[in-house]
């Protein structure tokens, strides 16, 4: 699912693009030292390349009579390292904005988050801890899916979260979540068996050596990373913050919490954060409009869940970072 | 159907015009300077991201560029942003403006805003490809200061891609001639395929990396275009950026009927 330029305002399209620059520029810089970067630089080329050729092998998905392709972002981030994947993936997703019309120039920075992030920050890292060294078919299966459906589930979150944050489309947070939760979940285990059944295939071909000796681990540069979660947490923030002030509280009166009358720091903060990023005139968001009114129990609920959903990633990618360095890499797979 | 167009766009970027001559760097700061301009309108905007269109139209006309692919890439992107907008007439019922004594719910209003956006963004940015052959668009890219990895790596996807696609519609086109009664391969098929895809891929790969080793890759694609950012750069970089900030902020559209009511009084 691409982002278009007319869903996005210029402040949540900028932001996202700001982090997603800061994070290209870092990986581009630690890949470009790497003795092995002219290597993989025709390699790339073509398996970049081969991502749009992939997505022409349509497929049946059995019992659902409709069709399924390779997207491709685990695959890459297996087979090149992560800041090699983000920067093919980044390549992709400009190719098809410029020649495709799928996405756009401001939306770039939203469909890097979405598409190439995920995979590269936390699908990777994943994958190495499922599948150990030695994977059996069963358990190399099981490494791919879980990884590939968690980041369709949080691109999916990504553009839930940039539309609304947008306030140019007027779907309820509900009905949105449910169809777009509920449509990447397929897309996510056929992206996870087709990237199994290719890695399969790639390490019968030889593909997967291991990195040079001394090498430095394959991560994600620290602080640009650290900067683009920032800003992702911070569009999310401003969010639910914007949108479901009432939601929260209410859920927690429910509960029996003692609701403090002045608003909290946090939120104060997080305010200030949507002030500033809502720049437009208009900006009163969908869910604004009956926010007096008790939002429904699956409303709240689904928020829950994709929060939790976020905050996973989120301590699930900084946990990845900060392990960054100790002890020899795991990229020898 | 897009990937016919898409081929169609690229080789219009070799043509030769005025706007074909201008600086790839010139081109995409207007092109960003528009995408900012519509983007930032409020939701119900629509009398004012009327006048954008002349950008499109211009580009159009001084690249010389045929209709046709551009507007078959545009329509076969839309369905995203369309799903996405079609909500909005059903939710927004609240009437916002009567025309002709029809009254028009917001949403409908915000819809229709949604298209426009949509229409202009791409229209326009596909134009930009349209007037600018790839190596001179990564060159701008590279010059605007984005890594010299992920320059050179779109332009060794953008050498590849055709290629590979050609390789993937006959694999496709095999696989059709073995089992024509069934439109779709099964799972099982669909990764044998694949599986060859990625092997050819990979080969092509390591080919090219000993080919470019023999001709002394330093980690950058030289070019040898003179980059000269002219008085005529500057000139339609001012033009594209003016008119762009002055739509945005000017009721243009609001003139424009004026200007024609008061001729025909």
């Amino acid at each position: 699912m691409h982002m278009a330029d007319a869903l996005l305002s210029p402040a949540v399209g900028l932001a996202l693009d700001a982090g997603a620059g800061a994070l290209l520029t870092g990986a581009a810089r630690q890949l470009s030292r790497r003795p092995d970067y002219q290597r993989k630089v025709p390699l790339m080329g073509v398996l970049g390349a081969f991502v749009f050729a992939a997505q022409m092998v349509n497929f049946a998905i059995p019992g659902t009579g409709s069709s399924g392709h390779l997207a491709g972002g685990l695959l890459l981030s297996i087979l090149l390292g992560p800041e090699a994947g983000l920067l093919v993936i980044a390549s992709v997703l400009l190719v098809q904005a410029f020649f495709f019309a799928d996405g756009g120039l401001l939306a770039l920075g939203c469909n890097l988050f979405n598409m190439g992030l995920w995979p590269a920050l936390l699908g990777l890292p994943l994958y190495r801890r499922l599948a150990g060294d030695r994977p059996g078919t069963l358990r190399l299966t099981l490494a791919c899916l879980v990884p590939a459906v968690l980041a369709a589930e949080l691109g999916a979150f990504g553009v839930m979260v940039e539309t609304q944050l947008s306030g140019r489309a007027d779907l309820p947070f509900s009905r949105f979540a449910a169809l777009m939760l509920g449509i990447h979940l397929p897309i996510g285990v056929v992206e996870g068996l087709a990237t199994a059944a290719m890695i399969r295939f790639a390490a019968r071909m030889g593909a997967l050596r291991p990195a040079p000796e001394g090498a430095a681990p394959e991560r994600l540069p620290l602080a640009p990373t650290v900067l683009a979660l920032a800003v992702f947490l911070g569009c999310a923030g401003a969010w639910f913050a914007s949108t479901r002030p009432d939601g929260l509280e209410w859920s927690l009166a429910r509960a029996g919490a003692a609701l403090p009358t002045a608003p909290g720091r946090a939120h104060e903060v997080l305010r200030a954060v949507q002030r500033f990023t809502a720049l437009m005139p208009d900006y009163a968001l969908p869910g604004r409009r009956d926010a007096a009114a008790p939002p429904a129990k699956l409303d709240t609920s689904l928020a829950g869940a994709l929060g939790l959903l976020a905050t996973a990633g989120l301590v699930a990618g900084g946990a990845a970072l900060s392990r960054r360095g100790r002890g020899p890499g795991r990229s020898a797979r | 159907m897009s990937l016919v167009a898409a081929r169609a766009l690229d080789r219009l970027g070799y043509a030769d015009s005025p706007l074909h001559r201008r600086d790839a760097r010139a081109k995409l700061l207007v092109c960003a300077a528009f995408v900012l301009g519509v983007s930032s309108f409020p939701r119900y905007e629509l009398a004012g991201l009327l006048p954008f269109f002349l950008v499109p139209a211009a580009l159009a006309a001084f690249g010389r560029v045929p209709l046709r692919p551009v507007l078959g890439l545009v329509l076969a992107a839309s369905p995203f942003a369309i799903l996405v907008g079609l909500a909005n007439p059903f939710l927004d019922t609240r009437v916002a403006a009567r025309v002709a004594g029809v009254a028009v719910s917001g949403g409908l209003l915000s819809f229709a805003s949604i298209l426009l956006r949509f229409a202009l963004c791409t229209s326009t940015l596909l134009l930009l490809v349209a007037t600018t052959p790839m190596p001179r668009l990564a060159a701008g890219l590279r010059r605007l200061g984005s890594p010299a990895a992920l320059t050179v790596q779109v332009q060794m996807l953008y050498r590849y891609l055709f290629l590979l696609v050609a390789e993937g519609e006959r694999l496709s086109a095999a696989r059709l001639l073995r089992e024509p009664g069934r439109r779709l391969p099964r799972f099982a098929t669909a990764r044998g395929m694949l599986s060859m895809l990625l092997h050819r891929t990979w080969e092509r790969g390591d080919r090219v990396h000993r080919c470019m080793q023999v001709r002394g890759f330093q980690g950058e694609l030289p070019t040898l275009a003179a980059a000269r950012f002219g008085t005529a750069d500057a000139l339609f970089l001012a033009a594209g950026v003016g008119f762009c900030a002055a739509a945005r902020v000017l009721p243009l559209a609001r003139w424009a009927g004026e200007a024609f009511l008061a001729r025909g009084a």
